[in-house]
C-alpha cells in the first residue's frame, strides 16, 4: 500500500462521520436573548471593533445569561429587564437580579443610541433643550461636566420629567432611573451629593400635582455610559474626555428624538 | 401675532436656521399669546405654543438654575395670563397614561428579549374568539375524539372522518362547517331579539357557559336543568320574583301582570345534550330549536343544529361556547 491510502485511511477512522444536528427553530421558554441593535461590528471614531465586541457583545452577552442564571424558573419568567429591575429594586436580597437586569437596560439604551457617522440634531430636540438649558452647547456643556466629575462607574442620562423638563441624572454603577428612588443611585457616596441637575424646589402641591397617575415616572431620553471599561480600549485610562467628546458625534438624535412621549403639549414647536 | 404663526406653521415644513435670540422672543410671544395646551396627534406636529414651555415657568426665578453655565435671563413672561397657566401641566392625566403606555411597548422593551412563557390565565380569562378558530386549534383542543367504534350511533355517520385507535375520528373541517352554521344561527336569534339560553351541566363548563350567555345576553344553566321549566314553568315561579322585560332587557315593570303567560326562550345551546334529554325533550315539546354538541355515540336528530364534536372536552367544549356566544 501507498504511504497516502494508509494516511487516508488512519484519518477517516479517526474521525467517524459528525451526526447531523437538525436545527432547532424553537428557543427555550423564560430564556433571554440578545437585544439587537443596528451597529454591527463597530463605531468608527468611538468603539473599535475590540471596544464594541467587549462593551456590547460580550459584556451584553455576560448581562443576558446573567439575567438567566438568577430568573429563569423563577416569578420573573418572561418578564422584561426593566420591569424586572422595577420589581427588584425594593428587595436588597434580590439586588444581583437587579444588578444584572438594570445594567442589561441601561447598556443596550446606551447603544440603541449610537450611529456610525455624526448626525444632525433634530429641531425639535433643539426646542425642547432650549426651554430647560438656554441652548444645545450649554446642555453639553453640563453633560460634559457632569460626566467628568463623576468618579467610578454609572451612567449620565438626560431625562424629561413629567412637568415636561429636561433634566440631567446620573446613576452609580447599575442604577435605574426608574422605579424605587434609592436604586437610582445617584449620590456620590463620598460627598452624599447629587450631581447632575437640581430639582427645582417643588413646592408640595406642585410636587403633587405633577406627580400623575404615573407617579413621578420621567422618561429617559438619552444616556452616555461612563463604564470604565467603555473608553478603556479606545482611549485608554485617562481617555474619559476624549470619549466623551467622540460620543457626542456619534448619537442618534433621531432615536432621541423618538423616544419623547408624542402626546401632550410639551411637545415644543418647531421654531429653530 | 398671526402673521408669525402662519410663519411658524410654513418653518415645520422648511428648515429655518433662526437665531436663538430670535426662537426665544418667538416662544415667549406664543407664551404671552395666552395658548392653551392642546393635544398634539400621533405624528408629533406640535400646536403652536407649546403648553412645555409654560410650564417651564412654572419656576421661572430658577429656570436658569437648570444649566449651569448660563448668565441668560429667563424668557420674559410678564403677561398677565402666565400665573394662572402656571399650575397647568404639561401633559393631562390621559396623555401622561398613554405616554406611558407608549413607553412601556418602546424603550422600556430594551435590555434583553425574554422568551415567552406559558401563562395559564390568559388561556382561562382571554380565549381565542371566534375568528381565531383554526382546525389546528381544534384538534389541539381534542374536539375530533370521538367514542368507541361499538358504541356509535350510525347517524353520524357522516361526520366521521375514520377510525384510529378504535374509535371514531370526527372530521375537523365539518367541525368547523358546523360551528359556524351555529354562531350564524345564534347572531340571527340575537341580532331579532330572542332570548338565547345556554346550558353547560358537567363540571367546568361553568365559567364557559356564563360568558357565553354574557357575549349575547342571553341566560345560562350550569347546575342541572330543572325539570319544567318550560313546559311547567307557571308553577315553578309561584313562589319567585317575576319582572317584567322589554326587547331591550330594560324592566318595564317590577309587578307586572299575571297574564299566565311566561318566556320562553328563542334558542337554547346546549354543551352536553346526552345528559340532558330532559331539557332537549322539553325543548322539542315547546318547539324551541336547539343547538347541541353531539358526539359520535349520540342521536344526532335530537338536536335541531348538531354540533358534532367531542362532549368529554372540556376545552372542545369551551370553543363551541365562544363560537356560539
Amino acid at each position: 500500500m501507498s504511504v497516502p491510502l494508509i494516511l487516508r485511511r488512519q484519518i477517516l477512522r479517526a474521525f467517524s462521520p459528525l451526526p447531523r444536528k437538525l436545527p432547532t427553530f424553537y428557543k427555550p421558554r423564560s430564556v433571554h436573548s440578545m437585544p439587537v441593535i443596528s451597529l454591527n461590528e463597530d463605531v468608527p471614531g468611538l468603539f473599535s471593533k475590540q471596544a464594541f465586541k467587549t462593551a456590547w457583545t460580550d459584556y451584553q452577552n455576560h448581562l443576558v445569561n446573567g439575567l438567566n442564571h438568577f430568573t429563569a424558573g423563577t416569578e420573573f419568567d418572561g418578564m422584561d429587564a426593566m420591569d424586572i429591575a422595577v420589581s427588584t429594586a425594593r428587595q436588597p436580597d434580590q439586588a444581583s437580579i437587579f444588578n444584572y437586569a438594570s445594567q442589561a437596560y441601561n447598556n443596550h439604551f446606551f447603544f440603541q443610541g449610537l450611529c456610525k457617522g455624526p448626525e444632525k440634531m433634530t429641531d425639535q430636540f433643539k426646542a425642547y433643550v432650549n426651554s430647560t438649558f438656554v441652548d444645545v452647547a450649554a446642555l453639553k456643556a453640563e453633560l460634559f461636566a457632569t460626566a467628568n466629575a463623576m468618579f467610578g462607574n454609572g451612567y449620565v442620562w438626560l431625562v424629561l420629567d413629567q412637568a415636561g423638563n429636561l433634566r440631567i441624572l446620573c446613576t452609580y454603577n447599575a442604577g435605574t432611573p426608574y422605579g424605587a428612588s434609592h436604586r437610582r443611585q445617584d449620590i456620590d457616596m463620598n460627598t452624599g451629593l447629587r450631581l447632575g441637575s437640581e430639582l427645582s424646589p417643588y413646592t408640595s402641591a406642585i410636587r403633587h400635582a405633577t406627580k400623575g397617575k404615573t407617579g413621578g415616572w420621567v422618561f429617559p431620553v438619552l444616556n452616555v455610559n461612563v463604564w470604565e471599561h467603555a473608553w478603556l480600549e479606545d482611549f485608554g485610562i485617562l481617555g474619559k474626555k476624549d470619549y466623551l467628546m467622540a460620543w457626542w458625534e456619534h448619537i442618534d438624535w433621531l432615536v432621541v428624538q423618538n423616544r419623547f412621549p408624542n402626546k401632550g403639549a410639551a411637545r415644543m414647536p418647531m421654531d429653530s | 401675532m398671526v402673521l408669525e404663526k402662519l410663519i411658524l406653521r410654513q418653518s415645520r415644513l422648511i428648515s429655518i436656521s433662526v437665531t436663538r435670540n430670535f426662537a426665544r422672543t418667538i416662544t415667549s410671544e406664543q407664551n404671552g399669546s395666552g395658548t392653551t395646551t392642546t393635544n398634539t396627534g400621533p405624528e408629533g406636529t406640535p400646536e403652536a405654543g407649546g403648553g412645555g414651555v409654560n410650564n417651564n415657568n412654572l419656576q421661572t426665578q430658577n429656570l436658569s438654575q437648570s444649566s449651569s453655565s448660563t448668565t441668560d435671563p429667563p424668557p420674559p413672561n410678564n403677561h398677565p395670563l402666565e400665573g394662572q397657566k402656571q399650575q397647568q401641566q404639561a401633559f393631562t392625566r390621559s396623555q401622561e397614561y398613554e405616554n406611558f403606555k407608549h413607553f412601556q411597548n418602546t424603550t422600556g422593551r430594551l435590555g434583553s428579549i425574554p422568551g415567552r412563557v406559558y401563562r395559564p390565565h390568559i388561556a382561562a380569562n382571554h380565549p381565542p374568539g371566534p375568528r381565531d378558530i383554526t382546525l389546528e386549534l381544534l384538534m389541539a383542543s381534542g374536539a375530533h375524539l370521538g367514542h368507541l367504534t361499538s358504541l356509535w350511533n350510525p347517524g353520524n355517520a357522516r361526520y366521521i372522518h375514520g377510525i384510529r385507535d378504535n374509535i371514531h375520528i370526527i372530521s375537523l373541517e365539518t367541525i368547523a362547517a358546523h360551528l359556524r352554521r351555529a354562531a350564524r344561527v345564534v347572531e340571527g336569534v340575537a341580532r331579532a331579539g330572542g332570548s338565547i339560553v345556554f346550558v353547560g351541566t358537567r363540571r367546568g363548563q361553568e365559567r364557559c357557559v356564563i360568558n357565553a350567555a354574557k357575549m349575547c345576553g342571553g341566560a345560562h344553566v350550569f347546575d342541572w336543568w330543572i325539570a319544567g321549566t318550560i313546559t311547567n314553568a307557571h308553577n315553578l315561579l309561584q313562589k319567585k320574583k317575576v319582572v317584567e322585560r322589554d326587547m331591550a332587557d330594560r324592566i318595564v315593570s317590577p309587578k307586572p301582570i299575571s297574564d299566565g303567560r311566561v318566556v320562553v326562550p328563542d334558542l337554547v345551546v346546549v354543551l352536553n345534550p346526552m345528559e340532558n334529554s330532559v331539557a332537549l325533550h322539553e325543548c322539542a315539546l315547546a318547539g324551541v330549536p336547539t343547538v347541541g354538541i353531539v358526539d359520535t355515540d349520540m342521536d344526532p336528530l335530537r338536536v335541531t343544529y348538531p354540533i358534532p364534536c367531542n362532549d368529554d372536552s372540556l376545552r372542545a367544549g369551551g370553543r363551541v361556547g365562544v363560537c356560539a356566544g
